[in-house]
């Protein structure tokens, strides 16, 4: 009788709150995908700080740290059940390439599980803008493309840019140094900063962190960390330089005949690490070889390949199904030549099903190291080789922690000569005043986002993604949470890539009063509770 | 007897068979996808699709699981998702480093519980007692990895008397060979993560004994040895410590598998690269063939510990009948 009663009266109440709000329906409280507060306190903090300033909008927002990487990975790429994700995307060298945090992350047509438009965003003048830059090979009649095509994002928001992390690494001067070093997205992890890495005691440099090797068979690889190692042992025909143009490595010359052909003049005279000649025949068989086994990570990098041809002795022929720019970088600039005669026996050899299963534990390859051993879980050596055109100046030898807090104080020790495991701001700090302690701030090519998810009705309206732009305490994210260590951007090719990054475009700032004027005009209201109303 | 043990053999088996079942669908029953993980989800969707074939992970669960059991019947262990290689070998290559670090400490932890739980039972309501039982109780209920991190911080970097971890110089030996094993790089840097496990290992034996001393002093068989005359150590050592022993011998064996769970986390700070470790970055991956593995081993070592525990009881209490 009386739950009766008190269930009238509510929806009495709920009849009566019904015409007092003037216009449409609340905006949906807006489910926020981050990271767990515990593990990536900073990457939380930020997505907490971006909802503070959205309430302050009348939106409401609740966040949801999933564990990561699962399920948070899966919920982010293959469920896409998010309405904002807490984005953070590494740099690595490859992503210099400008398709691939512009076209790829953001044309409608990518938008299936596993794909990378996990906001299922759609918007004609980016698709075909982003579709028209992929077929042009020439850098600066493409960088007008892909300079409109930022202006684009910019306009449609699919994502709110917040900041590119700066990393701090260090090195041991009395230990190591590196002369000419080359600020690189990647810091001192970079190919071209590890070969110049030189021991100032006659031994190898060591180099702390946290990963360990899980292969080095490169047509089972996919973490970013065993590419790195790869490249020092397996050569590519083109390597993706510090500036973010290519730069030829075992490659003498490129040249674009017309749209899907490519031609390539192979160094001659360089040697495998048993002492047997690099060949056309050796490149030919790799990029066949990776594509014949569907090696996964690059299948995505040769699904435009056609065929490859010998020309001559120098000169293999690249033809491709479609013209597509990013194949210099993301295809030459990636595939390992492997030996033929190691490779195209070992199935045969070994009886394993396909090569992925090949254990490759003494690697030959071509490249300016060769492994001398892997303790799994301990260390990786490295040994130079001094006859290699990229000259490496040391042995190279990796150390594995077994967490990150160490690795800092192991290098102020002297139990190792270089961290390439970022340091914390305190450590930063007490770095900063050692005398044998050098710091190198690493601006990356990644960046922090609150990426939407369009394919969900609470973030369809570009106006209220435009709003919220405003509604984030940038200054404040980058000063109290990573300690400044973060630089801003207005578009997700960010200020490091500098050939491709479009400065002309408007950097929001926080500014509630334009956030609520852009609302206004499109019709939003706010109801006496100060929550935001969709248009009627 | 012999049925006994039979009876108890068949109930491992079956304790150990719900534990595989419960453990391969545990994992995957974690929210989201269980493939996120192990098939880099920036891959190209079709390159996934084919991942997922290789490991079998397209097929039903059902059939994964009678799969699983299948191998695990003819002890193989499956092809870790991570590194491509096969899970005995991992774990065989990195058993070895943890039995060395937990077993030598686990010994020293409890011959020292034991004798001085002795000697503080005997000293009851002294100023001894209560400083070793407040430390004790205090450490007890200290994060092994604290504990870790401050005996890094205090004798590694500050007295710099220990290496910062690892279990030997990096760039000395090129392979994990007794050459290794017997160095006496290895010993120092066993020592530090050695002594931390033993220190945090001996607060339970060293309660436990003191408990159990302190009902034993109160027995009429201690009166009665006194009585005759005896020695006041032949007393403690000779009767009351010698039957205070049975409850201490009795959990050690139980106490094994949960000294190797443990090592993860003494593992992980030191840079040991045991079980411990290889558990930690499995689970992170969540390769599951090595999860489950190492998990199993675990499962294993628990179950046959208390089996040998059931067994030492009547060996070494002979009130004890089997029946």
């Amino acid at each position: 009788m009386r739950l009766g009663h008190i269930a009238r009266s509510l929806v009495i109440l709920g009849a009566t709150a019904g015409p007092a709000s003037a216009a449409g329906d609340l905006v949906p409280e807006l489910d926020f995908l981050t990271w767990p507060a515990a593990k990536y306190q900073h990457y939380y903090e930020t997505s907490n700080y971006i909802a503070e300033g959205w309430r302050q909008l009348g939106v409401r927002v609740k966040l949801n740290p999933a564990p990561f990487p699962s399920p948070m990975l899966g919920m982010w790429f293959k469920e896409h059940k998010f309405d904002v994700v807490m984005s953070v995307l590494s740099g690595a060298p490859y992503r210099m390439e400008p398709d691939f945090f512009t076209n790829a992350q953001f044309y409608s047509g990518n938008s299936k599980p596993g794909d990378w438009n996990v906001g299922e965003f759609a918007d004609k003048e980016v698709d075909a803008l982003g579709q028209k830059q992929l077929g042009i090979y020439d850098a600066r009649e493409r960088r007008e493309i892909i300079l409109k095509l930022q202006a684009a994002l910019h306009r449609a928001q699919p994502e709110a840019i917040i900041a590119s992390v700066v990393s701090t690494t260090a090195i041991n001067t009395k230990a190591v140094d590196i002369p000419g070093f080359e600020p690189a997205p990647d810091g001192l992890r970079s190919i071209w900063n590890l070969l110049k890495m030189t021991s100032k005691q006659d031994m190898a440099v060591r180099l702390g962190q946290t990963i360990d090797q899980a292969s080095f068979n490169p047509l089972a690889a996919n973490t970013a960390e065993d590419f790195i190692n790869l490249s020092l042992i397996y050569d590519r025909l083109i390597e993706l330089g510090t500036d973010g143009k290519p730069r030829n490595r075992l490659a003498k010359d490129l040249r674009v005949i017309d749209g899907t052909t490519i031609e390539v003049d192979v160094r001659n005279g360089h040697t495998f690490s048993d002492g047997k000649p690099v060949t056309v025949e050796d490149v030919k068989f790799s990029f066949d070889y990776f594509k014949k086994w569907e090696a996964s990570y690059y299948k995505k990098y040769l699904g435009r390949l056609a065929s490859v041809d010998i020309i001559d002795e120098d000169t293999v022929r690249f033809t491709l199904t479609q013209p597509y720019a990013p194949f210099v970088l993301h295809t030459l600039g990636q595939v390992f030549i492997l030996p033929k005669h190691v490779w195209s026996t070992v199935v045969a050899d070994t009886g394993i099903e396909k090569p992925q299963d090949y254990r490759n534990d003494g690697p030959v390859g071509s490249g300016p190291y060769s492994l001398k051993y892997w303790k799994e879980g301990q260390e990786i050596y490295f040994t130079r080789r001094a006859d290699h055109f990229m000259k490496p100046a040391s042995d190279l030898l990796y150390v594995v922690f077994g967490s990150a807090e160490v690795v800092g104080a192991a290098l102020k020790k002297g139990a190792i000569d270089v961290s390439l495991q970022p340091l914390v701001p305190t450590v930063v700090k007490e770095f900063a005043k050692e005398p044998n302690i050098k710091l190198y701030r690493t601006k990356s090519n990644g960046y922090m986002a609150a990426r939407y998810n369009v394919g969900r009705d609470a973030l369809k309206d570009q106006a209220l993604r435009q709003a919220l732009a405003y509604a984030i305490p940038y200054e404040k994210i980058i000063k109290e949470i990573h300690g400044g260590d973060a630089t801003r951007s207005a578009s997700s090719i960010v200020p490091i890539n500098a050939f491709w990054h479009n400065a002309k475009l408007e950097l929001p700032k926080f500014n509630l009063d334009r956030a609520r004027a852009i609302l206004k005009d499109a019709g939003y209201t706010w109801d006496k509770n100060g929550l935001l109303r969709k248009p009627e | 007897m012999k049925s006994f043990v039979a009876r108890r053999l068949w109930h491992m088996c079956l304790t150990l068979f719900v534990m595989i079942t419960l453990m391969f669908f545990l994992f995957r029953m974690l929210p989201g996808d269980p493939t996120a993980t192990v098939i880099s989800p920036a891959l190209y969707p079709k390159a996934q699709e084919a991942l997922k074939a290789q490991f079998g992970l397209d097929r039903p669960l059902w059939e994964q699981y009678f799969v699983y059991l299948k191998n695990l019947a003819s002890f193989d262990f499956g092809i870790s998702f991570h590194t491509r290689r096969p899970v005995a070998d991992a774990i065989e290559g990195r058993l070895l480093n943890t039995v060395l670090l937990i077993l030598p400490s686990m010994f020293l932890a409890y011959v020292a519980g034991a004798l001085l739980g002795t000697i503080v039972a005997w000293r009851r309501g002294s100023k001894f007692e209560t400083a070793l039982v407040f430390a004790a109780t205090s450490l007890q209920s200290t994060p092994v990895f604290w504990l870790g991190m401050l005996a890094i911080l205090l004798f590694s970097i500050r007295l710099d008397l220990f290496p910062i971890g690892h279990i030997v110089t990096p760039g000395l030996f090129p392979d994990n060979s007794l050459k290794m094993y017997v160095s006496a790089d290895f010993l120092h840097h066993l020592a530090l993560p050695f002594l931390v496990n033993a220190l945090y290992q001996f607060c339970f034996p060293f309660l436990l004994m003191r408990s159990t001393m302190l009902s034993t002093i109160g027995e009429d068989y201690i009166e009665l040895a006194r009585m005759k005359g005896l020695k006041e150590s032949r007393i403690i050592f000779g009767h009351a410590m010698r039957n205070s022993l049975l409850p201490l011998a009795t959990t050690m064996p139980m106490i094994l598998g949960w000294a190797v769970a443990g090592s993860v986390v003494i593992e992980t700070v030191f840079s040991w690269p045991g079980l411990g470790l290889l558990m930690v970055e499995a689970v992170s991956r969540s390769d599951y063939p090595m999860v489950q593995a190492t998990f199993l081993l675990i499962a294993v070592l628990t179950v046959a510990g208390t089996f040998i525990a059931d067994l030492l009881y009547g060996l070494l209490d002979p009130r004890i009948v089997y029946e």
